[in-house]
């Protein structure tokens, strides 16, 4: 069955949200951890995005209400939307993602703003769901674990693809590759197993995995997450101990599997955004 | 242990077809045919709710959507006036926000005869 006009539009700004939320959360992120600089300019259009799909995504939510667009700029429909946890997540989602830019005109300092603000809109995502549904702190718990490790790892592919774009770089994007390689060796394994349990306490069965929507797009996000780890596995075993060898041709191959990883990534978000917005948990 | 039980027979007997609808009982039932024309259709969910559109259809005519200006708040029965339209078959589709924040809709149908 294919999703109608709305259930496109809400995929679409599930999409622009997840990209909204992770590339300025990650960077801000990865900057303070690893001590990148930020594109601020990046960044910031990437945080617009995600507040113009907060608001998209709130005012759909409307339209779900009545059933129709005027339910989009309906003020008792948005009113209502307000009064539950919708309109909670809706507003730390804009504020976090205002304090996220505000803190890049800060300096130094701002950074700390930024991280707060990014903070604040991961945690948003605790407040509506099928993950805080489940009224379980454990659950909640994993699911801000995820989001902040993929941030992280999301924030750190742009710095590292440029810097082994820069021949001029080698050097540092060895020294990268390898901290990132290191940090992941620690977080996608307990990634692997936090998204292992937060599906099966999803799902429930193997008939419900294999035999539901929700199932089957689920297999398919996991698949594309294999793929994405086969990718991140290439770059840490094979391109990274070559680039810290000094073998120039690594960077243009890292940078090249880079991309690829984007590719995958995107195609892992809009699964995730199918997943979260067009398709109901198997009962 | 007999609450389950009954509101999957209700779920199954009374209510719509739509999956995860919380509506678990309706007046009249789902599919029911009656003698007379209610002069109110009532609507009881399984948690609190906050209806934001009601329409009706009968037989041929255009749905038009039921007054809800008397409600106010999150609450789980409804009872909605309604103008008799005469026999035929009425098709009533809701939509509704849950206290959760999900959007909730369905829609159940009955025959006056």
């Amino acid at each position: 069955m294919l999703p109608d006009f709305w259930g496109i539009a809400s995929i679409a700004t599930k999409l622009a949200l997840y990209m909204g939320v992770l590339v300025p959360v990650g960077s801000v992120l990865v900057s303070v951890i690893m001590g990148l600089t930020i594109n601020r300019r990046f960044v910031i259009s990437l945080a617009i995005l995600g507040l113009i799909a907060t608001i998209i995504g709130f005012s759909l939510r409307g339209a779900a209400l009545t059933g129709d667009v005027t339910g989009m700029t309906d003020p008792e429909m948005l009113g209502l939307l307000w009064s539950t946890p919708v309109g909670t997540a809706f507003a730390l989602r804009l504020s976090g993602l205002m304090v996220v830019m505000a803190g890049l005109f800060m300096g130094r300092i701002g950074l700390l703003f930024s991280v707060i603000g990014g903070l604040i809109t991961i945690w948003s995502f605790v407040h509506i769901g099928h993950v805080p549904d489940r009224d379980s702190i454990v659950l909640n718990f994993l699911l801000l674990f995820h989001l902040l490790a993929i941030a992280i790892w999301i924030g750190v592919l742009f710095p590292l693809q440029r810097l082994a774009r820069d021949p001029q770089a080698l050097a540092e994007t060895a020294a990268l590759g390898h901290r990132f390689g290191v940090m992941a060796a620690i977080f996608v394994p307990l990634l692997i197993l936090a998204g292992g349990y937060t599906g099966y306490r999803l799902v429930g069965s193997v008939s419900a995995l294999f035999g539901t929507g929700y199932g089957q797009a689920l297999i398919i996000k996991v698949l594309l997450v294999a793929l994405l780890l086969g990718l991140a596995a290439a770059n840490k075993f094979r391109f990274v101990p070559r680039l810290t060898a000094g073998d120039q041709t690594a960077a243009a191959q890292l940078a090249r599997s880079i991309s690829m990883e984007w590719v995958v990534i995107v195609a892992i978000l809009l699964m995730t955004a199918v997943l979260t917005s067009v398709l109901t948990l198997p009962s | 242990m007999k609450r389950p039980i009954y509101a999957a027979a209700i779920a199954i007997l009374a209510t719509a077809a739509v999956a995860h609808s919380p509506l678990e009982t309706t007046f009249p039932a789902h599919e029911a045919s009656v003698a007379e024309m209610p002069e109110e259709i009532i609507l009881g969910f399984d948690g609190n709710i906050r209806l934001t559109r009601v329409s009706m259809t009968h037989a041929d005519d255009p749905s038009a959507d039921l007054d809800l200006d008397g409600f106010d708040g999150f609450i789980s029965e409804y009872a909605i006036p309604m103008q008799p339209m005469g026999p035929g078959i009425y098709v009533i589709e809701w939509r509704g926000l849950g206290d959760d924040g999900h959007a909730l809709h369905g829609s159940f149908s009955f025959t006056v005869e």
